[in-house]
């Protein structure tokens, strides 16, 4: 990869690098820090990445390094769950804030696969080779994160009704 | 595929992830549409999609860019013609010239002249400017060369001022071999064989610097 390929990757995947790191984790300093991590290494091994491959190449770093800060910040994670829980009394009439709320809920894998999926649009095999699943698990989380939401909405519909 | 209650999410995903053939899509939306059920549960998966909000940007983009060699960008063709127009160019410039020979020969004599008083040159058929260069200096020189017009051979020895001179030959560049009288035979030779080579080196190191910038600007280019 040359130096105006790794500026390409630049342009064109840090943003969507960025939303993915801030919708799984909600915390938009952590995500400018992967980011920064994630071109870093590229940049290190900017002779190595074809730039046919970089987008997945990159989607990886940031998901392991995401998955580090997950498990680093646990406890954080379950601080935020809590304030979630307790605001599920608040109206909410928006739909797009109902989705958000859901996928707030959602566990780590299938906010993942789901953000990577909805977000960027990769397909089954690319989620699969950043995640390290299999196409078919891809698939059930992807499903079961879906299925999650759409109880989540028609709860918060009936709630509202 | 016929929708029911056991199976209509997992259809209904597939439909939603673009998994079902054309032909399956009409059969199942056809089913969606003709059910209440199946098309309020339809609705719901279809809000499941998320949309990317385009408004978040990362704000260190700038940070992460990294500056780019230029390059110039030139056809083949164009660098083939450009380094050939510099080799030529070179070759013209550093080809030996007849002024570029008179001159060294005079700087030849101008630094035998210098020396102990005991060698002249004689180069009578080509450089005339020379002959008279040498006439107007030393009287030891101008007898030598009037000596040597007259007839001295090769290898003769002659004896002028109470000095033993031999007369010998320089191969020259310009084919014309020039006529020295030296006393110490061995060292005027080695002088001025270095005199000449010096003088003919530095036109020959100017030629291949040339040659060599112009291979390595060809070979950059390509």
């Amino acid at each position: 990869m040359t130096t105006h390929e790794y500026n390409t990757c630049v342009k064109q995947y840090s943003d969507g690098i960025f939303r993915f790191i801030v919708k799984n984790l909600r915390d938009e300093f952590e995500a400018e820090n992967i980011v920064q991590n994630t071109f870093e290494k590229l940049w290190v091994r900017i002779d190595q990445v074809e730039m046919k491959t970089a987008k997945a190449y990159l989607f990886k770093i940031a998901y392991n390094n995401m998955i580090d800060v997950i498990r680093k910040n646990k406890n954080h994670t379950d601080l935020t769950s809590a304030v979630h829980v307790a605001s599920d009394n608040y109206e909410y009439n928006n739909l797009i804030e109902y989705v958000s709320m859901a996928v707030n809920e959602l566990p780590a894998k299938q906010k993942s696969v789901l953000t990577l999926r909805d977000y960027e649009g990769h397909d089954y095999k690319s989620i699969g080779d950043i995640t390290g699943m299999s196409e078919s698990q891809v698939k059930i989380n992807i499903f079961r994160a879906r299925k999650y939401i759409k109880a989540y909405i028609n709860k918060l519909e009936l709630m509202t009704l | 595929m016929i929708l029911d209650k056991d199976n209509y999410e997992l259809i209904m995903f597939d439909l939603l992830e673009g998994n079902l053939s054309e032909a399956e899509e009409l059969l199942v939306m056809d089913q969606i549409e003709g059910d209440e059920f199946f098309f309020r549960e339809w609705k719901l998966f279809k809000a499941t999609v998320l949309v990317p909000t385009s408004s978040m940007v990362f704000p260190g983009k700038a940070s992460l860019y990294k500056e780019e060699k230029k390059v110039v960008v030139m056809s083949k063709r164009w660098a083939a013609i450009a380094a050939s127009v510099c080799i030529l160019a070179a070759v013209l410039i550093s080809w030996p010239r007849e002024e570029d020979k008179m001159v060294q020969v005079i700087t030849t004599v101008t630094e035998l002249k210098s020396d102990s008083n005991q060698v002249v040159q004689v180069e009578t058929q080509k450089y005339s400017a020379f002959e008279t260069e040498i006439n107007e200096n030393r009287s030891g020189s101008r007898g030598i060369h009037k000596a040597n017009q007259k007839g001295a051979e090769l290898g003769v020895k002659q004896v002028f001022n109470n000095i033993e001179l031999e007369q010998i030959v320089i191969p020259h560049e310009n084919m014309n071999d020039v006529e020295v009288l030296v006393q110490n035979r061995e060292r005027k030779i080695a002088n001025l064989f270095e005199i000449r080579n010096a003088a003919y080196q530095e036109k020959q190191e100017c030629l291949e610097l040339w040659l060599i910038n112009s291979a390595f600007l060809f070979l950059s280019l390509q």
